[in-house]
């Protein structure tokens, strides 16, 4: 039941109810007049939206090419998928069987040269899987309801009042005074379910370029036998990529377990590589942290590691002097971020910016390219023997200090920071850092150009802070305010 | 690698059964192949070959130690957190750059190994996230310090061993906002055994709290405990480096003692201001051996 133009009607039916001589899009007003022991439940569009969802990710065992098609359906591309499976009809009842083993109680389906003419045929043709030879679909879509060409309601019922019932009574007329009356739509799925036109699905998930997946008569039932398959399977995509000159950057393995749920587990390669051990290590620490939530219940039936990117890869001579370094190295964080998260591994970044805070980025330590525009090196300012002017921790954002000066703008005598009173023994500023006018609107509000006096200060045990005054004296509304922004060792 | 150490079983007199007899501990003669067996096993820990090195975190040769070992350092109080954590990097600085002079004697292409620092999130968000101009101006090549992040202290120690366990990196550095409790005798052992295996140095540091030192009991090479001390003032009365006073607490081989470190970043050393004092002695007079006698492979009573 779901709301539906102002008025509660019933959205979807149980095969009882539909015995009953109810219909979807009935008032449920009305049903309940004829019906009062009518069980009702709300609709849950999300929740059917995951559910189709999950169908078509499990159909990408047949087809990489899998689309979600409308609220209630899949529509898969198996062009040159069928022969795997035995041919057209084989699949299709396999693919109805395993629905049916799955708990949906009267899956239908279809397969025809155009999905037009597939779906018509799954929703309107005769119960079960039905494969049209090619070439059949004019026969087998002429005795069809014009509903079955998947036109808006208003159509359907346009259509029907000018006596066209059956798709043949359009097809066998002229187009063009069907056309001027019902508009260009009409005609135009009516040439598409014919082959006329040719039209493609928008699958849920591109086609990875590379795939290698085996298949289980039995399931398996255990994470060291998945992993011994994934190694296998590595083994073989390595062949497939080196046959390519081929690396791979991103991989997927799907795991397909018998009552249809699929799990993916994605890996990223710091670099491109084909070297089967290193594709396998990449999801040997994120099998072993999935295995408490994925649960194997009856078993997989089917793996599949499929390459997500790929990218050109050279064989690169291996070095006499067995320096290895940038090889363990990718390893290394390839290994790292598989369990931490890709980004947990980072390199510092200088970036030519003003403010201290913007001064230095951290990227994933994958990364090639600077993101932005780079500084040529780190701390270019300072020579010889000078002090650190910087500190060597930052706090992520400065923290308010309550102070003690001597006078109005000068060096804190004392401060308070998190609860703790300091007293100053020496102290060097100020180092004055102001917001770039250049990057300011002219009317932003004036915090936003507040001047910074930056303060090295020592206190009586020895620890360096870095902490600075917000705003002049005698300008601006708000008084100072004092900072604390980072530590020195 | 020719162990030189005599088998035990055969020095003992012929058993009369099948069971193996062990030589009586009482005679001086099986007491020296007892000191024998265990210099060997000593030398069983050196590095792989090329990697031999060892660095001196304390000026000159008042104190060297191996590279490929683990150290433990802790802050003395919460507010030293700073001061540790710029000793250990120190330590990994120090012992990469040693891995780099061994490299170097071996002909290897001169090349500079990175570092890697561990930081357990969750401890060090307190602490401040380390900056790269900073890092710069103690002397150490941000362009070097490759950072993982750890959610958790499980995860941290894990991706210390790794780290570890990579011969590529020159040093690790774990940094924690409190004492891991994974980390007991039986985690250091596998650290231990994975810097041994690897030849990188590991540092472990704990940067949040203080009074930590009891307990980062282990089976560390060296454990620190760590305060900041005032700098020496400048010419307009101004903070300068990098100063503080490094408690050596345990050491393997070697008596504890105490520092008052300045570091240089210049030559990437620490200057020590006075010699190591053992703790607690800091009214009388120094330890009246020679200096030589605290480096790392020989007992004190040897000199």
């Amino acid at each position: 039941m779901a709301r539906i133009k102002g008025a509660l009607r019933l959205s979807a039916l149980e095969p009882a109810a539909k015995a009953l001589g109810l219909h979807a899009g009935q008032a449920l007003a009305d049903a309940r007049a004829l019906h009062p022991g009518l069980r009702i439940a709300d609709a849950d569009d999300a929740a059917d939206a995951r559910m189709i969802t999950a169908i078509a990710d499990w159909a990408r065992r047949y087809t990489p090419l899998a689309a979600i098609d409308g609220a209630d359906g899949v529509v898969l591309d198996v062009t040159g998928c069928a022969h795997l499976f035995g041919g057209e009809v084989a699949l299709m009842a396999d693919a109805l069987r395993r629905l049916a083993v799955q708990g949906f109680s009267h899956p239908r389906g279809a397969l025809a040269g155009t999905p037009e003419a597939a779906w018509a045929l799954a929703r309107f043709g005769s119960v079960g899987g039905r494969v049209c030879p090619p070439g059949g679909e004019e026969a087998a879509l002429r005795p069809l309801p014009v509903a079955a060409l998947g036109l808006p309601p208003e159509l359907v019922s346009g259509l029907k009042v000018a006596g066209l019932d059956r798709i043949e009574d359009l097809w066998l007329r002229p187009r063009a005074p069907i056309a001027a009356r019902f508009g260009r739509q009409v005609i135009a799925r009516l040439e598409a379910a014919f082959g006329l036109t040719r039209s493609a699905i928008t699958p849920r998930l591109e086609a990875p370029p590379y795939v290698t997946e085996r298949c289980f008569f039995d399931p398996i039932l255990t994470t060291d036998a998945i992993m011994r398959c994934i190694n296998r399977l590595c083994a073989e995509m390595g062949r497939l990529l080196e046959r390519h000159g081929d690396g791979a950057r991103r991989l997927e393995v799907m795991l397909f377990r018998v009552d249809g749920a699929v799990f993916r587990i994605k890996a990223g390669a710091s670099r491109p590589t084909r070297t089967p051990d290193a594709m396998a290590a990449l999801f040997d620490e994120k099998l072993k942290l999935g295995d408490d939530e994925r649960d194997i219940a009856f078993g997989f039936d089917l793996l599949r590691l499929s390459v997500l990117e790929a990218v050109r890869l050279d064989e690169a001579a291996p070095s006499l002097d067995a320096t290895a370094g940038a090889e363990d190295m990718a390893r290394l964080i390839d290994r790292l971020g598989a369990r931490l998260g890709e980004h947990a591994v980072q390199r510092l970044q200088p970036v030519d910016a003003h403010l201290p805070e913007a001064a230095a980025i951290t990227i994933p330590a994958g990364a090639d390219e600077p993101i932005r525009r780079v500084m040529p090196g780190w701390n270019p300012t300072r020579v010889g023997d000078e002090p650190p002017d910087r500190p060597l921790l930052l706090l992520s954002r400065p923290e308010a200090i309550e102070t003690l000066a001597s006078v109005p703008d000068g060096p804190p005598l004392r401060f308070r920071w998190r609860r703790a009173l300091h007293d100053v023994a020496q102290v060097e500023g100020p180092e004055r850092l102001s917001t770039p006018w250049w990057t300011l609107s002219p009317d932003a509000p004036p915090a936003q150009s507040r001047t910074r006096d930056y303060f090295r200060a020592e206190d009586r045990q020895g620890r360096r802070f870095w902490l600075y005054r917000e705003g002049l004296y005698g300008q601006g509304a708000l008084p100072p305010r004092w900072f604390m922004h980072g530590l020195f060792g | 690698m020719v162990l030189m150490v005599p088998d035990p079983f055969t020095l003992a007199e012929p058993s009369v059964g099948n069971d193996p007899v062990l030589p009586a501990a009482d005679t001086v003669a099986d007491l020296q192949v007892l000191r024998r067996m265990v210099a060997g096993l000593e030398a069983a820990d050196c590095l792989p070959a090329g990697r031999a090195a060892r660095f001196h975190p304390v000026g000159g040769a008042e104190l060297s130690l191996r590279c490929g070992a683990l150290h433990a350092v802790a802050a003395q109080e919460a507010g030293d957190g700073a001061a540790a954590l710029a000793f250990a990097l120190a330590l990994g600085w120090m012992a990469s750059s040693a891995v780099l002079a061994g490299a170097r004697a071996a002909r290897a292409p001169a090349q500079a190994r990175p570092v890697l620092l561990v930081l357990e999130a969750q401890g060090c968000r307190e602490a401040g996230e380390p900056y790269g101009h900073g890092l710069a101006a103690l002397g150490f090549d941000p362009g070097r310090l490759l950072i993982v992040r750890a959610q958790r202290p499980c995860e941290a120690l894990w991706a210390f061993e790794e780290g570890l366990r990579c011969a590529t990196l020159g040093a690790v550095v774990a940094a924690f906002g409190r004492c891991p409790r994974g980390y007991d005798l039986t985690a250091s052992r596998r650290l231990v055994l994975a810097t041994r295996a690897s030849g990188v140095s590991g540092c472990l540091a704990v940067i949040g709290e203080g009074g930590a030192q009891a307990r980062l009991a282990g089976a560390a090479e060296t454990r620190w405990r760590i305060a900041a001390q005032p700098s020496r003032a400048g010419l307009a009365g101004e903070p300068t480096g990098l100063a503080l006073r490094a408690d050596l607490l345990r050491r393997r081989g070697g008596l504890p003692c105490q520092f008052d470190l300045e570091w240089n970043h210049d030559t990437g050393q620490f200057i020590a201001h006075g010699a190591g004092q053992a703790p607690g002695h800091e009214g009388r007079p120094p330890l009246s051996v020679p200096l030589a006698a605290a480096s790392a492979d020989r007992p004190v009573e040897a000199a």
